[in-house]
């Protein structure tokens, strides 16, 4: 390509972390946060906060003042580097040439594409067209050279010109800390009375090189020779994207708008593929139970996010929820026309080993909520503590909690009454009284091993304080 | 409550054992009394830290129950407890727990069953079964370790294997032939502290309730348990022999003999010798025209108490260390109860004459009690450390110890932490609390911001709300005290463990200098005291600068000028009456004796503030109330201050006169005023105190004054003694400022931080005297500020001290270097050693350089191009200067934001000026044209009022508008949520009172603006030239330049 050809746009995404977290804002939010890492400071807020007064850089406990009520997040870099990854898919139906400039931008080589699209106005209404779509905030210019672009878009002066000379007028008077100048402290170049790029580019280049390193004359003569910025962006091999809610799901109808974002990043990327996909798997995790998996196929192939949108809205209403979801995980990485094979339902991410073969062919035959695995939680309420979760859990790596050997494994789903009388006695009692914390309703109860004459087994009983007996486990 | 059978707890932790144990030791000590318990340990971890606590109940109660003092002791799965039979057991275990502890960092300690081997031949020792095939091995090693002084503990929780590991343990013992005895592992009082406990094991670990679930206990069965229980859980062989090891325990408290060391007592004296020697050496020069009868009295009076009580030692080693400073050239001055005596004037321990204050020595609480006196000692701030090596050195560091302050819960830590183990989003939480704004919010913020918008169901609220108020109080850690120092004859740790404090090479004792009092260990404070260093710099730049040596002793006490500068409340930089509160009383209280300083010192303080007494002392002052007493009995109490309580002692002493408190009960609410909140002791005292007032004919309104006071002196009491000594020092500023104006701010600045205000408010202040400001300059300054010109009248040349960024090495390396015609050209400055680039970029920042070169910018344009760490490299190139490029220079603005960035300060136009002048802000009234704004008006309505035959308002109103720069925010702790704002401006300070109201609504201007208007009401009082701006809106004030100074304000201190 012929650099006197290259056009450059750059995409600023000023609010991207915030969004990244929150959604894209409207004007019915509340104030909305997002904290620097040691959560000292305000490094993005939304319209209504700043309707308030809080102002980016301004410290917390400032910020907190000025805020009857406001929904906080911390940074998260990895989030914001995902959701350009994300943006950048959106666009690259535009433009193949796209380089990821983190954390918040990306450049677009747009001049070969403009022949294709008939001129930059037309180009540029179906940019702002994906853009408005997306709703995130976003300031773009086009200039001459990558960074020229850069520094207008960031300051927000949209230009949309590949004329040199209107360029560097509309740079000129910015003040130098808004150049991203790879110096340390711009502060220092202030304090020598050079304010503006105007005086900045004038200033003896080779003398500022001797002060401030090469890097800064690179930086300078950047601005005013083409040159490219950034890492090419490229497709990501499978689609694996995780969403955590900003408030827990309690109903099936409160995933359907978080998985409507999942799915528009999916049909996008199967877009930029061309490819379809027949079966989604979806995860959505819970705070204390294991997670639930829905497993939703499309017969003949789906690509669009509203035909998923429908499937995933029907798998979702047969599905109870036994938990309240705190996150929502949406995977595909078959792009077969064809479903799956037949067989190991549980595909190639389990070893095949023979137990997890077994396992397979038994969940397979009998459904995932028919084959359970015990388990032994923390809670020190014998009922809350011991359960039964779905044997294809993946968390393995989560340790359980010891089994005492002086607890049965197997409780019963409701204490029974019982006679005292009808047991010899073993052991006990054991106190078991967590503190109030941990329900409304106090627990004490004192436990035995008993056995019991006539049926001849072990039993394990709990007298309340009440002076109550009841049958709540039985020995193997 | 009858016992059925004698019963002692042998292992017993408190909430010492920090984030642990969920019971106070008194709490502990009452419920064993309540139950019946014969004995009890404490046997916290690794730690004596409670045991005082404790014993003071039993003491103070009488109790009949035996304190058996101990430890426990944790390591490799292991639990080990010893316990101190007698003096020699218990200084064993205090050295083995320091032993523990000074081998970790602060707040771990270390043990192996190595340490148990040896040098602990008097302990007894409670092993505890592991449950494992070793512990068969492992018991007989300790039964070696303490041959018929070991036991196995049997303690049966409920737990899923309690009654089998009971079992084991028993039968273990009797294999290895070693006797069994019960216990409980008790970590709370009562089983209804459960939530509490098992909060304080999340806490611990830094986790939520639920996540902290595999540790807490399964039950709330480690609490003191009733006699029932234990007859159904331990066998009576188990039980007896519990009495069997408390009965071998009899050290208590009471047989610490503290010895005083005797290292300040030359070979052929005794101390009371000694001490009457030096004693009247110094007379003789305290009172060179001889010593009157009425002195010689007072002290042979105070010799005899002194005698009486033992306390030579204590007197001689404060002698010992005042002498070590002074002998450094250190200022230093005394202050206490027992400082303010003729024998500590004569001694040269306090400069305050008791008759001055008219002090007396004997003015003792508590006869009858073995109570160390208090004496705290300032020293010069910066010279604080060579005074603390001094004792190091002299003492060793087995023999002098700082003391303890115990951190604890207050309610924002207690807010966050139990909201985090709740499992509340702190992030959330902190904004709750930041927007509660408790300075502005009602008293209930807390309540509020828990019912509000958390996400907690009822019963988490409730549970919230009792976890905070139980917590509230709870010790955290140990932290070291400012500067009280042990000092013993013998070795520290034989007394109380030792272990390290955050510092380097500082060691910290277990107790507080609550305990420390209670047992009867000397304590010394050596405090550092800003002042003293300004004072004594000032001293020093008088006699270089104007060659007169002043000595603080001959400077006049009575000088009328001095106190009417101190009446016009202008009093900037002046110690303890510089503060907006002290500034605003200064007027109205008018001191014009060394006496009214004592009280101006003091009566701006919670304790009178809260008791209303100071609008009657203002009052009486000057006539318009009587003096009168409510019961004649308390003329010689409250004479000195008309009849009206503002002191701490004074307080006390009523309590005893007209509540017929004893000596020991005065002593309790003394010693219960202070910390009165973390226990809630002082409600019994409070109620006794009415009670016994009450009978005694007193007025209700009086009596719920003092209880108000009493109150207000639980936040911040002020002694008489403490305010004497203060006094003087303020007396000492105000006197220095008042005749050597520049060498006094000159030592301030170099004093910085210390003070109420800022660097550019003291230059501004100094400027106003008329003195001259110089600026920063390479070729005249030093590293300290310093005095130039005229001898009699010279002007301040600002130090390279003042310029940010600089460090103290390059700056003196400046100075030592500089050629005697001065350096001509930045380049000079390459070749220097210790100087960095930043050195230099900060200099041309700070316009050091502004007769070297154009201007700043071309000074930083030229520094940089320096390249110091090849200086060689420098001869490669050209020594004929190039031409060098022409930077713009920069204007009046930019120089100003400059100068603040670079100093702090400005010595050119200042903001509003510039502002004025740009017409950038409308016209307003100037700070120093308000006074005569108001005195206008006074006049008019003086004269209207005379015409007319009206009445005169108590105050003047004026309707105003004020524009100036935030300098201060205050918000003291009042009922009526005040703020108090100071503004600066070209001209002056201007004092504005902004209002809950307002305050709120226009609560973010006041938090986050730094140039404000304020429309409001200037007002005046009739009978004196107090003046503020009471708000009635406030405006941010944006200027058009993108870059604003920063001027730093002094925010809610």
């Amino acid at each position: 390509m012929d650099s006197t050809r290259r056009l450059w746009l750059f995409i600023e995404f000023p609010a991207l972390a915030l969004e990244a977290w929150f959604g894209p804002d409207d004007p019915q939010r509340p104030p909305q946060l997002l904290l620097a890492g040691n959560g000292q400071s305000v490094l993005q807020c939304n319209a209504a906060a700043t309707a308030l007064g809080v102002r980016e850089g301004m410290s917390t406990n400032t910020a907190y003042c000025l805020l009857e009520s406001v929904e906080i997040a911390q940074y998260d870099a990895q989030l914001e580097r995902e959701q350009l990854g994300r943006l950048a898919l959106v666009l690259y139906r535009l433009c193949a040439d796209i380089r990821l400039c983190p954390p918040s931008g990306m450049l677009l080589e747009i001049g070969s594409m403009l022949r294709l699209f008939g001129g930059l106005d037309a180009f540029l209404e179906q940019l702002w067209a994906h853009l408005h779509r997306s709703g995130y905030r976003y300031h773009c210019a086009t200039g001459h050279t990558a960074l020229a672009a850069r520094l207008l878009a960031r300051n927000r002066i949209a230009l949309f010109s590949q004329d040199a000379v209107r360029i560097r007028a509309e740079l000129d008077p910015l003040p130098v800390d808004a150049l991203d100048l790879p110096i340390k402290d711009p502060a220092k170049l202030t304090r020598m009375g050079l304010t503006t790029y105007a005086q900045l580019r004038r200033a003896p280049r080779a003398e500022l090189g001797y002060r401030f390193g090469p890097e800064m004359v690179r930086h300078l003569n950047a601005l005013e020779q083409p040159d490219a910025l950034g890492q090419r962006f490229t497709l990501p091999p499978h689609f694996n994207e995780r969403l955590e809610l900003l408030h827990e799901a309690t109903q099936a109808d409160g995933l359907l708008f978080p998985v409507k974002r999942l799915l528009v990043t999916l049909e996008a990327y199967l877009q930029a593929r061309q490819q379809s996909i027949d079966s989604l798997h979806l995860k959505l995790e819970h705070r204390e139970q294991p997670p639930t998996r829905l497993h939703v196929q499309a017969v003949r192939g789906a690509k669009t996010a509203q035909e998923w949108q429908h499937l995933v809205g029907l798998a979702l209403e047969r599905q109870p929820l036994p938990a309240p979801v705190l996150a929502v995980l949406v995977r595909a990485h078959r792009f077969h026309a064809d479903a799956g094979q037949a067989g190991d339902l549980l595909g190639t991410a389990y070893p095949a080993a023979d137990a997890d073969r077994l396992l397979s062919l038994l969940v397979s035959r009998l459904g995932h909520d028919r084959v359970r695995t015990p388990m032994c939680g923390a809670d020190p309420r014998p009922l809350q503590a011991g359960r039964l979760d779905p044997a294809t859990e993946a968390d393995r790596s989560v340790q359980s909690a010891t089994f005492s050997r002086h607890h049965p494994v197997f409780l019963l789903p409701e204490p029974v009454a019982v006679r005292p009388g009808d047991y010899d006695w073993l052991s006990g009692p054991e106190r078991i009284a967590p503190g109030d914390w941990l329900q409304p309703a106090p627990f004490r109860r004192d436990y035995f091993r008993a056995w019991h004459r006539q049926h001849q087994q072990l039993h394990w009983l709990a007298r309340h304080d009440d002076r109550r007996w009841f049958l709540e486990g039985v020995f193997s | 409550m009858t016992a059925p059978f004698p019963y002692a707890e042998l292992h017993c932790i408190s909430n010492h054992s920090f984030l642990r144990g969920a019971s106070h030791p008194e709490e502990l000590v009452w419920r064993a009394h309540e139950l019946g318990y014969r004995a009890l340990a404490i046997t916290d971890e690794c730690s004596v830290a409670g045991v005082v606590k404790a014993w003071r109940v039993i003491d103070a109660h009488e109790l009949p129950m035996t304190l058996i003092i101990g430890a426990e002791f944790r390591f490799e799965g292991q639990l080990v407890i010893l316990l101190a039979p007698d003096m020699t057991g218990y200084s064993q275990l205090c050295q083995l727990i320091t032993r523990a502890r000074r081998r970790c960092e602060k707040g771990a300690y270390r043990v192996t069953e190595a340490d148990f081997r040896q040098a602990l031949d008097h302990c007894l020792c409670l092993w505890s079964p592991r449950h494992i095939d070793e512990d068969e091995a492992s018991l007989l090693r300790f039964k070696d370790y303490f041959p018929e002084r070991c036991w196995v503990l049997v303690e049966n929780l409920l737990t899923n294997t309690g009654f089998e590991e009971a079992r084991n343990s028993q039968r273990l013992g009797e294999r290895c032939n070693v006797p069994a005895v019960c216990a409980n592992n008790v970590h709370m009082h009562h089983p209804d502290r459960k939530n509490l406990q098992d909060a304080l094991t999340a806490i611990r670990h830094n986790l939520t309730l639920h996540e902290a679930m595999p540790h807490l206990f399964p039950n709330a069965e480690n609490h003191l348990r009733s006699f029932n229980k234990l007859r159904s859980l331990y066998t009576d062989e188990q039980r007896a022999e519990t009495m069997r090891i408390a009965e071998r325990c009899h050290f208590t408290l009471d047989e610490l003999q503290y010895r005083y060391p005797k290292d300040v007592l030359p070979g052929q004296y005794t101390a009371p010798e000694y001490l009457r020697l030096l004693v009247y050496q110094g007379a003789r020069r305290r009172f060179p025209e001889g010593l009157n009868e009425e002195l010689e009295t007072t002290i042979e009076r105070e010799l005899a108490m002194i005698r009486q009580k033992g306390y030579e030692h204590y007197f001689l080693t404060v002698y010992d260390i005042v002498r070590f400073a002074r002998s450094q050239q250190i200022l230093c001055q005394g202050r206490g109860s027992a400082a303010n005596s003729v024998v500590c004037y004569c001694l040269g321990i306090t400069e305050v004459n008791p008759k001055e204050a008219s002090l007396l020595f004997d003015r003792f609480i508590s006869a009858g009690r073995k109570e160390p006196p208090d004496i705290d000692v300032d020293f010069e701030h910066e010279r604080r450390e060579e005074v603390i090596q001094y004792l190091y050195r002299k003492y060793g560091r087995k023999r002098a110890a700082l003391a303890a302050t115990v951190i604890t819960y207050k309610r924002k830590s207690a807010l966050r932490d139990i909201g985090r183990v709740l499992g509340l989003n702190l992030d959330q939480l902190n904004q709750k609390i930041a927007n509660y704004g408790w300075r502005y919010r009602s008293k209930n913020w807390i309540d509020e911001i828990i019912e509000d918008g958390m996400g907690l169901s009822d019963h988490q609220i409730g549970l919230f709300k009792s976890l905070l108020n139980q917590i509230h109080g709870f010790p955290r850690h140990l932290s070291q005290h400012v500067g009280g120092f042990v000092l013993t004859e013998g070795v520290v740790a034989d007394l109380v463990p030792i272990e390290n404090a955050t510092m380097a090479d500082r060691t910290v004792i277990q107790w507080d200098k609550d305990d420390l009092e209670a047992v009867g260990l000397m304590k010394v404070d050596v405090l550092g005291l800003g002042m003293l260093s300004a004072v004594r710099k000032t001293l020093d730049l008088v006699r270089e600068h104007q060659g007169k040596t002043l000595k603080i002793q001959n400077i006049d006490r009575a000088d009328a000028d001095v106190f009417n500068m101190i009446q016009q409340a202008d009093t900037v930089g002046v110690f303890q009456i510089e503060s907006r509160a002290q500034m605003n009383m200064l007027p109205r209280l008018k001191p014009e004796k060394f006496y009214d300083l004592v009280v101006q010192v003091a009566i701006v303080r919670p304790g009178p503030i809260h008791g209303d007494m100071v609008h009657p002392y203002l009052k009486r002052r000057v006539g318009q109330e009587k003096v009168e007493y409510p019961n004649p009995a308390l003329i010689p109490i409250l004479e000195r201050t008309l009849g009206v309580p503002i002191f701490q002692e004074q307080v006390i002493s009523l309590a005893m006169t007209a509540a017929d408190f004893t000596s020991e009960q005065a002593n309790e609410l003394r010693r219960s005023m202070a910390s009165w909140k973390k226990t809630g002791h002082i409600t019994q005292l409070r109620d006794q105190l009415t009670a016994n007032m009450s009978a005694n004919g007193y007025p209700d309104t009086f009596i719920q004054r003092i209880n108000r006071q009493i109150e207000g002196f639980g936040e911040y009491g002020f002694p008489e003694s403490h305010a004497a000594g203060f006094a003087l020092i303020a007396y000492l500023s105000a006197w220095l400022k008042y005749h050597h104006p520049a060498a006094f701010c000159c030592a301030l600045l170099n004093s910085l931080p210390m003070g109420f205000y800022s660097a550019s408010q003291l230059v501004q202040d100094v400027q106003r005297h008329g003195v001259t400001a110089l600026p920063i300059d390479i070729n005249a300054s030093d590293w300290d500020s310093s005095l130039e010109g005229d001898r009699d009248h010279p002007d301040i040349r600002l130090g390279f001290r003042r310029v940010k960024g600089l460090s103290e090495e390059a700056g003196r390396s400046l100075v030592q270097h500089r050629p005697e015609a001065g350096y001509r050209r930045i380049k000079e400055l390459e070749r220097l050693p210790d100087i960095t680039t930043g050195d230099l970029d900060a200099l041309a920042s700070a316009n050091a350089f502004q007769y070297l070169t154009e201007h700043r910018h071309q000074a930083r344009w030229e520094t940089s191009a320096l390249r110091l760490q090849a200086p060689l490299l420098s001869d490669a190139f050209d020594e004929t200067l190039p031409e060098q490029y022409a930077l713009p220079a920069p204007d009046a603005w930019a120089n100003l934001v400059e100068d603040y960035d670079s100093q702090g300060l400005s010595l050119g136009p200042h903001l509003i000026q510039l502002l004025r002048e740009s017409r950038q802000i409308p016209n307003t009234h100037a700070a120093n044209k308000l006074l005569d704004l108001a005195k206008v008006e006074q006049d008019r309505l003086t004269r209207l009022a005379q015409e007319q035959g009206l009445t005169l308002p108590d105050r003047v109103r004026v309707p105003i508008q004020v524009i100036g720069v935030i300098v201060n925010r205050q918000a003291p702790k009042t009922k009526t949520g005040v703020t108090f704002v100071t503004l600066e401006d070209d001209t002056g300070n201007i004092n504005v009172v902004v209002w809950r109201r307002q305050a709120l609504e226009f609560m973010r201007v006041l938090t986050t603006e730094q140039l404000v208007k304020v429309t409001g009401l200037l007002e005046k009082a009739w009978d004196n030239d107090v003046i503020h701006v009471i708000a009635e809106s406030m405006d941010g004030v944006q200027a058009i330049s993108s870059q604003e100074p920063r001027i730093a304000s002094r925010d809610y201190h």
